[in-house]
């Protein structure tokens, strides 16, 4: 039993992570880009790409670095196509086709680029497993939930703490009156763009370290997130967290009594009923009749 | 010398036009009063300057004599213009306290006294407490507050005070009545007696169109004053 709260742990840090990165661009935009779910592979393969031939302490902290960086620039260059969109009203759906085009895009250029098998970067394969009370975690699990919590907590100190924090939740609060007392939303929207994929891309690396990843993965990472995020109401990083708390159990104790193959199936589950019950969150007051 | 002259604008959503060749010239000091039913522009009017209406014409705008360019007006606006929407007025999951660091900056500190003696003392004592759990009352004022930065001499409020009772909305009215003693304030209200006997200037919109602009509008008795507006905008077509 210690053992699967321990691996349920593991899993909610990195839930948490990708549900933060996902909160961060959903928040302020309250639009679904599928772009996302692209740039945790895209930073796992850039760490592959840079570092893949190397492995120790050394190398693991160039590419979380370099893949962090990677996926922020990526996020910037996205956010930037999307502001150049225009549709009006149908602006949501527009982003939403286009951001899937990018998607499948990206996609098969890793595919062609690395192949379509799982790849792994086992770069801190030498350390000795972690062993304590009945649970045996690798080191590569205890470095990347440490760095997961690392970055969640990064994040909600910017979030909650900062004048640029302040800045960036009145923007998601009412970009209308936002724009109103002078903030500059374009800079701001950058900002998200950046944070929000540098989170992914980060989340990336650690997911390759441990169980591997392939160009087909994207979707398998971001659907936890937008699940955490909207049984959160998307409202705060750490509502956020406590949805990723939540998926991570679920995940977790489904594995345990049902088998390993009905994990992901519960979660999409989950998602289906609150998007049929509650479109933006189960916190939010839209209803699908309202 | 005029302080700002706008003319000849016409304004809307989409390909829809709402507002027509709309002149309006406000002075340094004093309070203007935009009346007219819901749906009459009056609101266009203060989205086409921010640029969140569109513009399809502008002959022009000046301040203090000087033409500002058709490319620097929103930005030019933002700057100096504070703009108190009808709706969403206040950032509701913030505290009150962050409300003022972001639109006033860190300055609205030292400047504490001055706006609570503009806009009274409280919203000021709920510092630390959500915008969006304030009173109706209370959000006015502190929406009020956001807009006065210093630097902003034009206060444009749309519809300020729209769901108040009669205790607030007298508080709200008597605050923006002390405003329009050192800024050229605009106010579109559709019900203006609140404003009438008060008003420097009235500007009464009917379907987009100016049906009448009276000017010393204080010197006008108030029953005479709301004759004239109501004659007008029975008369426009």
């Amino acid at each position: 039993m210690s053992q699967l709260a321990a691996n349920v742990f593991y899993s909610f840090t990195l839930q948490s992570l990708l549900a933060t990165a996902f909160f961060i661009w959903f928040r302020p935009t309250r639009y679904f880009h599928a772009t996302h779910a692209m740039i945790a592979p895209l930073g796992a393969y850039a760490a592959i790409y840079l570092w893949g031939a190397e492995t120790g302490w050394v190398a693991l902290v160039s590419a979380l670095a370099g893949a962090t960086l990677t996926a922020a620039a990526m996020g910037v260059a996205v956010e930037a196509l999307y502001a150049r969109l225009g549709g009006g009203r149908d602006r949501p759906l527009v982003i939403l086709v286009v951001s899937l085009a990018i998607y499948a895009i990206a996609q098969n250029v890793l595919a062609i680029a690395f192949g379509e098998r799982i790849v792994r970067w086992p770069a801190l394969a030498d350390a000795q497993a972690v062993s304590t009370m009945g649970v045996e975690l690798s080191v590569t699990q205890v470095v990347a939930a440490g760095v997961a919590i690392a970055a969640v907590v990064a994040i909600w100190c910017w979030w909650e703490l900062s004048a640029a924090g302040r800045t960036a939740r009145a923007l998601s609060d009412n970009p209308e009156l936002a724009d109103i007392v002078g903030v500059d939303t374009r800079a701001i929207s950058r900002a998200f763009a950046a944070i929000s994929a540098g989170c992914a891309g980060l989340a990336g690396v650690l997911i390759v370290l441990d169980v591997g990843v392939t160009p087909s993965e994207g979707f398998n990472l971001l659907i936890p997130a937008i699940t955490a995020v909207l049984l959160s109401g998307a409202r705060s990083i750490s509502g956020v967290v406590t949805g990723a708390a939540l998926v991570a159990t679920l995940q977790g104790t489904t594995a345990f009594l049902l088998g390993s193959k009905w994990e992901d199936f519960v979660v999409y589950a989950l998602l289906a009923a609150i998007l049929v019950a509650r479109p933006l969150g189960l916190q939010s007051n839209a209803t699908r009749e309202a | 010398m005029s302080f700002f002259v706008l003319s000849g604008l016409s304004a809307g959503y989409g390909g829809r036009r709402v507002l027509f060749d709309f002149d309006l010239s406000l002075p340094e000091r004093g309070l203007t009063l935009l009346v007219g039913a819901n749906g009459s522009g009056k609101s266009t009017l203060f989205k086409a300057l921010f640029g969140q209406a569109r513009v399809f014409e502008a002959r022009s705008f000046d301040f203090l004599d000087r033409k500002i360019s058709p490319g620097a007006r929103v930005a030019w606006f933002r700057r100096r213009c504070g703009y108190v929407p009808q709706y969403r007025n206040v950032f509701d999951s913030l505290t009150v306290e962050e409300n003022l660091s972001v639109a006033l900056g860190g300055v609205w500190r030292a400047r504490r006294t001055e706006l609570e003696a503009v806009v009274g003392a409280s919203p000021f004592s709920r510092l630390r407490d959500r915008a969006g759990n304030l009173s109706g009352g209370q959000k006015h004022a502190l929406a009020l507050a956001l807009a006065l930065d210093e630097d902003k001499r034009v206060l444009l409020l749309d519809e300020p005070l729209a769901s108040l009772d009669g205790g607030a909305r007298t508080r709200v009215a008597s605050i923006i009545g002390k405003l329009a003693e050192t800024k050229a304030v605009l106010v579109a209200e559709h019900r203006f007696s609140v404003f009438a006997g008060v008003a420097d200037k009235i500007v009464a919109l009917k379907q987009g169109r100016v049906a009448i602009v009276l000017e010393n509008a204080r010197t006008l008795a108030r029953d005479a004053l709301v004759e004239r507006v109501t004659t007008a905008l029975l008369r426009a077509p």
